[in-house]
């Protein structure tokens, strides 16, 4: 693989991406806006600026669905992966979109009086009793949002550490929470007609159906059977497709992919060092296991990624009994060379 | 290399078509989805009202009348006064109650019910004569119970649409504060009412009062009127409102 390569393919998908999330951006504010203009013609219209507000906050909230929707769908399918590649585009309009929300919000009714005009919106209008302003729990969403978009490029992931950056994008479920209540108990509890609790059911009840589907997946992982001291069983090596993994849990909990090129099998950790993608969903590609969600790319026979990437995985070393495949319980060291299992001639392929 | 990755999809290759087809499919599903959800949050928007703000500044005389609030009393039926953004009309008590005037502005007018922004300038009310006229109250004071909602009187007459509501309050509590009649829409023994809520002395409703904003409430008082301005007075909002 070429750094050159890389870097031109990339932009191309990019920019498709790009589009299709410019294309969501306009049918949904244009259907809104379309809508609303010819629904309420005047004297009885809408103001403009009214106008617009609902149709970024809406247009925000069905692109989180989106966002939100993508991770689970990528677990189910590796078919989804290319909607998940550029998803950090898709956060960060997101997060554009849900600003300038915001700013319309608090601009035209927290502006042109007293006062500090975010100030004036986000307390709701200086209330001193009774329920949480909804304004307030919208700012608090857009807290997160904002801390998320700035710190989504991987130079943070790198600075910050997976750990922390995962706990912070995990936050996103925060942040959702906060924005059903910031439209249930404004827009919601104004209106006469439920069409936010609906459409807003058919979001959280589709986000949970997805999330569900795409845990009770990840249980039905083969679970390494305790062996002899320090190995453990991995199941038929034939079985394992050519150039595809087999992802197995040990009984420390550690999740390893076993691949197989022909007749060699090789076991590295399954959590990819980018974002925590599944490796073992991925597959071997120019000699390197490949991440199914970004392609980060890592040598079987020691786990580090090619130069001039300089990324390591742990590896376990991997040993064929009969037909069955074993890798060692505990990891090897960082990017020190691993044993690889030979399968006999005839025992593999399908 | 072709063979490596043609079902497999990586972003820096090339897509592959399964793949390819995919997305597709899901991007069409989510912009019809997309769609139809903003039509209907569109089309389920609630009924903003009739209010209707001039574009052109306009010249009205009548009688200039300072309490409970500035207002223009007119042959025509009172225009209530106040200032471009969200403020009450200008210091005038040095013109004077009862002074006859010509006010300049902006007209807002919503079920009949009118006001004027002023215009920014010295210019916007003028005395055009001596003679101060006294007025009758033309309206016994009665007991009511309003089952309505307190709003700012410029968003709800068509600066803003909607001018009323939950969504709405933060913007109009800040109107009130800054010197807009706060007003009650309603019924009372089945009849509408449209009424100013006299201020009293602060010259701004109560806390309590300014929390209730856009929401529900039931609000008790003396239903009286000055120069054809309906007021509410002695306002106070009942339990659990
Ligand atoms: C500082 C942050 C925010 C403020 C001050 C704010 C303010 C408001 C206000 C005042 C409304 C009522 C608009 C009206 O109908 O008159 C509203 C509605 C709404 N907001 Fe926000 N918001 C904020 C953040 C957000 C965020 C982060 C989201 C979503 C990601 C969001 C989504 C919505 C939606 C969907 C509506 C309902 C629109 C409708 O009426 O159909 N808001 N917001
Ligand atoms: S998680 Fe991004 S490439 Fe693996």
């Amino acid at each position: 693989m070429s750094v050159e390569f890389r870097l031109v393919q990339w932009n191309t998908h990019k920019k498709v991406y790009d589009l299709a999330v410019t294309a969501l951006v306009l049918v949904s504010i244009g259907s809104i806006v379309g809508v609303g203009l010819a629904a309420f013609p005047p004297p009885g219209e809408v103001s403009p600026p009214i106008l617009l507000m609902r149709a970024l906050g809406a247009t925000a909230v069905i692109m989180l669905h989106v966002i939100l929707a993508i991770g689970p769908l990528a677990r189910l399918t590796t078919l989804a992966a290319p909607l998940l590649y550029n998803r950090r585009h898709l956060g960060v309009a997101f997060f554009l979109i849900a600003l300038l929300h915001a700013l319309v919000a608090t601009g035209f009714y927290g502006g042109f009086g007293h006062g500090v005009w975010l100030v004036n919106v986000v307390t709701g209008g200086y209330r001193t009793g009774g329920e949480v302003p909804f304004e307030l729990l919208g700012f608090l969403a857009l807290l997160i949002f904002f801390a998320m978009a700035a710190t989504s490029h991987d130079f943070w992931l790198s600075f910050l550490g997976p750990r922390v950056w995962k706990w912070l994008h995990m936050l996103v479920y925060a942040g959702y929470a906060l924005v059903v209540g910031h439209v249930m108990l404004g827009a919601a509890a104004e209106r006469a007609t439920p069409v936010w609790p609906a459409l807003l059911g058919v979001g959280i009840t589709g986000l949970t159906t997805l999330h569900l589907a795409a845990g009770l997946r990840s249980l039905r992982e083969h679970q390494a059977a305790e062996g002899e001291s320090n190995w453990a069983d991995a199941g038929e090596a034939a079985s394992i497709p050519d150039d595809r993994a087999r992802i197995v849990r040990l009984p420390s909990g550690d999740s390893v992919a076993v691949f197989r090129q022909g007749d060699r099998l090789t076991a590295m950790s399954n959590v990819c060092a980018h974002q925590g993608g599944p490796i073992g969903e991925g597959k071997i590609v120019d000699g390197c296991a490949t991440c199914p969600w970004h392609g980060y790319q890592y040598r079987p026979e020691d786990g580090c990624s090619p130069p001039p990437y300089t990324e390591k995985l742990p590896t376990y070393s991997v040993r064929v009994r009969g037909s069955r495949v074993e890798i060692s319980t505990t990891p090897n060291e960082l990017g020190t060379p691993s044993a690889a299992g030979i399968l006999d001639g005839d025992d593999h392929g399908e | 290399m072709a063979n490596d990755h043609d079902d497999f999809y990586v972003g820096y290759l090339p897509t592959p078509s399964a793949h390819r087809r995919f997305s597709k499919v899901a991007l069409v599903a989510v912009l019809l989805c997309a769609g139809i959800a903003g039509a209907g949050i569109a089309w389920l928007m609630d009924d903003p009202g009739r209010g209707v703000w001039a574009t052109e500044t306009s010249e009205l005389t009548g009688t200039l009348r300072l309490s409970p609030v500035a207002f223009l009393q007119t042959a025509a039926g009172p225009v209530l006064l106040v200032e471009p953004g969200k403020f009450g009309a200008r210091d005038l008590e040095p013109i004077g109650d009862g002074s006859p005037v010509t006010v300049r502005g902006t007209t807002l007018e919503r079920d009949g019910h009118r006001m004027i922004e002023l215009t920014s300038g010295d210019d916007a009310v003028t005395r055009v004569g001596t003679a101060p006229t006294s007025i009758t109250e033309t309206e016994a004071a009665r007991r009511v119970v309003i089952e309505g909602e307190i709003i700012d009187t410029k968003c709800y007459l068509g600066a803003m649409k909607p001018g009323e509501g939950r969504t709405h309050a933060a913007c109009a509590r800040l109107c009130i504060r800054g010197g807009i009649p706060a007003g009650v829409v309603g019924t009372a023994d089945g009849r509408q009412i449209w009424a100013i809520i006299d201020p009293g002395e602060d010259g701004v409703i109560s806390e309590t009062m300014l929390n209730a904003v856009g929401k529900p409430v039931h609000i008790e008082g003396e239903l009286t009127s000055r120069a054809g301005l309906a007021i509410l007075r002695d306002a106070r909002l009942h339990a659990g409102d």
